[in-house]
């Protein structure tokens, strides 16, 4: 147990930091590093139709001309930046019930806890969509959409964790010290639940994203021109059998970040719970 | 202060014990520890001790997990070292077999300990009438009987199960038992009855019980030799009741004092308190007295 | 004998009725999430629920006729009933009863579920067990990646590369649909259980059962995808874990060869875990199937689905969320009591 995948580990570590950081940097810097960034939203160049990968287009043109390359870019600051988003506020939603339903346990964590239970009976991808039909369509309402449907993960989490630390002698004695409940809450409780909670979360990342391609794939996500990864294969869908490129980039775009995610949520879980054995979680 | 018996049925010789690199310092050097049919061998010393070890290396255990080993094992004239995992393996269960520390832990949890036990028998060649047959009547021996096959370990007592791991070797007719610490996790009653149940096995199949204990009374008590091990040498080995009355090693004599009732009363001797004996004491200081670190490095893959 | 069994069958029942009762509650409330999202989300919900292109009149037709002019409460009883009726409201699209349009296309649905998890059960549990049993070593090391790429991969994408590879480029399976009209029509199926494939079989039509077999191939191998990959982890990390046990320490000094060990021994403790992840698997998969059946144009409901979203069908929507999340609770369910016969520990708790 002690010995597994020690060098591996390592590997897998420079890997996930390394391409965590570089998805960072590309999103950061999309507009420095796309050599053609004006095709990001617009510009057709009817001269440069569907033209396969070269030089001076490193992944080909798309049916208006435009650099995939460029928009591949561009796309990092979309999908990757909202799945951040939605876990994100869905880790703050979440925590706040968690955390109250644990520890004062009774009839509101019942009354919480049950409320969890129905929106986790409903798989996220459909619930989102359900959603995403009634909401605008867009980035902002595809955030909504994926948030309401994920909080539930994270209320679950903290509340077992936050229930496991209450029963703990040295939470007893800060009741009893009459320390406030926010305090006692900030202080003891929360530091305690949030291990488990960012290894959850850097792996849910790479989870919402890719959830959030496929409603974008299905068009309730950003509309065009944008250059959104899941809306990009979508347009590709007529021209893929002769145009491999326009879909395939996008694609592996998606692959890649959410793969970085999940690695990350190991490395970060082998880091801190060596022994942990993956209990069923939800992906979407 | 060992005595050589070249020609013991079971004989280590020279074995090092090492876990991690192969030059790492040995966890277990036993230049010599025999063992003879019938004969109950005592493996007494502290936590850490490499006791454990000494125990899973000749059943040739430890070094799945990762150890190097070396030196000589020898059982009934044949190496057992050099032997290959696929013969090992036929010797373990019918000629040799563990009777674990603690019995509720080492059934698994979501099988009936039937299960477990009429897949071994099967395993080492019974048919299955044959298998239920042995089965009944080595829990009838140990005053369990064939409806405790159907039970969850968690529906069983410790005792029980520890009873039905030794029906288990008597129905295999296993001649060598490694017990490791089998009573520590049990209480007084339960540990008088499992004392017990090894002697008569010892007289209906001649089987020799090397029984790892750092409880020298309990030791004292039931076996014929004791050996003490401190950091993976054998200290002391020599006849029981001689051991006891007048240890030689300054760790023995600590290893005695550690145990409460040897302390300044007479000696028994070794066979006529068997049954009742760990008995009225109060126990409660005593440490679970498992090899931590060499079950750790034994029980990792 | 009987005592135990006895002993162990009270726990047992009373577990199942409070499983039972608890799952009825959450469908409860289910069908209110389901209306708070058709009738109170939306900023006009007549509008939507009449469609994008339905006039004035209509919506105001449809706004009396959903009742959205009556107090919420009654408003949500009203549509309990309906829903518990089996009136889940007349979509936008094909005019027809949701739940009719839904109930045809289940069945597909459903074929495509269960063979995409037929096949990351077959593919992902042995990965598992070898990736354990070599833990460290190539094999580990191919399992572990593998898994890491089939779960990151995008279930669209795989399935749009899989039908221009296979289906287009190397013309090997049919590109789309679920059967072939022709094929269909010269040999038809029997309806016995409703599943066409399996129904073919069991009918001893081996014409159709290749057909139906050879456009479900490569829409299964997408769906199959994320459940390999977690079945192979899971796998993995309960054997590993379990490796360390006493309890395996005790088999194999009884002289089990390691196959055994490792295959019955500590993959039985695995069982629980896979079970409870099956169930996740079976509602992430049903979702999974809106994708693979919009790209291979299979029809079943994710193609309804994708569909209603399309033409924001929101009856039609509201209707497959409340259809596949009650298909969900009801594998919990189920997983949960076969769960508690597995492990009679688990009805103790």
């Amino acid at each position: 147990m002690r010995a597994r995948g020690a060098r591996g580990g390592r590997t897998a570590l420079v890997l996930a930091l390394g391409g965590a950081g570089a998805i960072v940097l590309v999103a950061l810097l999309a507009p420095v590093l796309a050599p053609y960034p004006e095709d990001a939203t617009g510009a057709a160049e009817t001269a440069q139709l569907l033209r396969p990968p070269s030089a001076a287009h490193w992944f080909g043109t798309d049916e208006l001309g435009r650099d995939v390359f460029s928009r591949v870019l561009y796309g990092a600051r979309i999908g990757p930046v909202v799945a951040v988003a939605v876990v994100t506020v869905s880790l703050v939603v979440g925590t706040v019930i968690g955390v109250v339903a644990g520890y004062f346990g009774g009839w509101i964590d019942e009354l919480l806890m049950r409320l969890t239970d129905v929106f986790l009976a409903v798989p996220a991808l459909l619930l989102a969509l359900a959603l995403a039909t009634v909401l605008a369509p867009g980035p902002v309402g595809l955030t909504v959409a994926l948030t309401v449907t994920w909080w539930p993960w994270y209320a679950r989490l903290v509340r077992g964790e936050t229930a496991s630390v209450v029963g703990r002698p040295y939470i007893e004695a800060c009741r009893a010290l009459g320390l406030g409940h926010r305090r006692t809450l900030v202080r003891h409780v929360l530091p305690n639940a949030s291990t488990p909670l960012l290894v959850q979360a850097s792996t849910d990342v790479g989870g919402v994203l890719l959830v959030a391609s496929g409603l974008s794939f299905l068009g309730l996500g950003p509309q065009p021109p944008t250059p959104d990864w899941g809306l990009m294969v979508e347009q590709s869908q007529n021209y893929f059998t002769t145009h491999w490129w326009l879909g395939t980039f996008p694609g592996a775009a998606i692959m890649l970040v959410a793969g970085v995610c999940f690695l990350l949520g190991d490395v970060v879980r082998d880091r801190f719970d060596p022994r942990h054995v993956p209990r069923p979680t939800q992906r979407a | 202060m060992v005595s050589a018996r070249d020609a013991a049925w079971l004989q280590l010789r020279d074995v090092r014990v090492r876990f991690g690199s192969s030059d790492a310092e040995p966890v277990v050097r036993v230049d010599e520890l025999p063992l003879d049919e019938r004969e109950f061998l005592g493996l007494a010393g502290e936590s850490g001790a490499g006791k454990t070890t000494v125990g899973l290396t000749v059943l040739g255990l430890t070094r799945r997990a990762g150890a190097h080993v070396r030196g000589s094992i020898r059982l009934a004239g044949e190496e057992l070292l050099s032997m290959p995992e696929r013969r090992l393996r036929r010797l373990r269960g019918s000629t040799m077999t563990l009777i674990p520390q603690n019995p509720a832990t080492a059934f698994n949890p979501v099988l009936p300990v039937g299960v477990t036990v009429l897949r071994t028998l099967r395993l080492h060649g019974c048919s299955r009438a044959e298998a239920r047959g042995r089965a009944a009547a080595g829990l009838e021996r140990v005053g369990l009987s064939a409806a405790h096959l159907d039970r969850h370990p968690h529906q069983l007592s410790g005792g029980q199960l520890q009873r039905v791991a030794i029906a288990l070797a008597s129905a295999l007719r296993t001649r060598l038992l490694i017990a490791d610490e089998p009573t520590s996790a049990l209480d007084v009653t339960a540990q008088a009855q499992i004392c017990t149940l090894l002697t008569q096995l010892r007289a209906e199949h001649g089987t020799a019980v090397l029984f790892i204990s750092h409880d020298l009374a309990l030791l004292a008590g039931l076996c014929d030799r004791i050996a003490v091990l401190h950091r993976g040498r054998v200290i002391e080995d020599r006849p029981a009741t001689e051991l006891v009355t007048a240890p030689h090693a300054d760790r023995t004599r600590q290893l005695l004092a550690a145990a409460p009732r040897l302390r300044g009363l007479p000696v028994p001797g070794p066979r006529d308190r068997r049954g009742e004996e760990p008995g009225d004491e109060n126990r409660e200081a005593r440490d679970d007295g498992y090899d931590e670190e060499a079950a750790d490095g034994a029980s990792g893959p | 004998m009987k005592r135990a069994r006895s002993g162990r069958g009270r726990p047992m029942i009373r577990y199942a009725a409070r499983r039972s009762v608890l799952s009825a509650l959450v469908a409860f409330g289910v069908v209110v999430l389901t209306y708070l999202i058709a009738r109170v989300v939306p900023s006009d919900p007549a509008g939507v629920w009449a469609g994008p292109r339905a006039s004035a009149v209509e919506r105001a037709r449809v706004r009396a006729e959903l009742g959205l002019d009556r107090p919420v409460a009654e408003q949500i009883v009203s549509y309990l009933t309906g829903v518990s009726r089996g009136d889940w409201g007349l979509s936008v699209l094909t005019h027809r009863p949701v739940l009719t349009d839904l109930l045809t296309r289940l069945p597909n649905t459903l074929q495509l579920v269960l063979a995409g998890m037929v096949i990351g059960l077959a593919v992902g549990i042995p990965a598992g067990l070898f990736a354990a049993r070599w833990h460290g070593g190539t094999v580990d090391r191919l399992v572990r990646s593998g898994a890491l790429l089939s779960a990151a991969i995008p279930t669209f994408w795989l399935a749009l590369l899989l039908q221009t590879l296979i289906a287009s480029r190397l013309d090997l399976l049919p590109i789309a649909g679920s059967y072939d009209r022709a094929v269909m029509g010269a040999h038809p199926v029997t309806t016995v259980t409703g599943l066409p494939l399996l129904d073919a079989v069991l009918t001893g039509n081996g014409v159709a059962a290749t057909d139906l077999l050879d456009h479900l191939l490569l829409p299964a191998l997408v769906v199959a995808s994320y459940p390999a990959a977690v079945l192979a982890r899971m796998v993995r990390a309960s054997i590993l874990d379990a490796v360390g046990e006493p309890h395996i320490q005790m088999v194999r000094a009884l002289g089990f060869p390691e196959r055994v060990v490792l295959g019955r021994f500590a993959l039985r403790l695995a069982w629980n875990p896979v079970l409870q992840l099956t169930a996740l698997i079976f509602g992430y998969s049903l979702v999974n199937t809106f994708l693979v059946e919009a790209v291979f144009d299979y029809p079943g409901l994710g193609r309804y689905a994708a569909d209603a979203v399309q033409s924001l069908d929101v009856p039609a929507v509201v209707g497959v969320t409340l259809l596949v999340a009650l298909l969900y609770l009801a594998a919990n369910l189920a997983v949960d009591l076969a769960q508690a016969a597995l492990d009679p520990r688990v009805a103790l708790r």
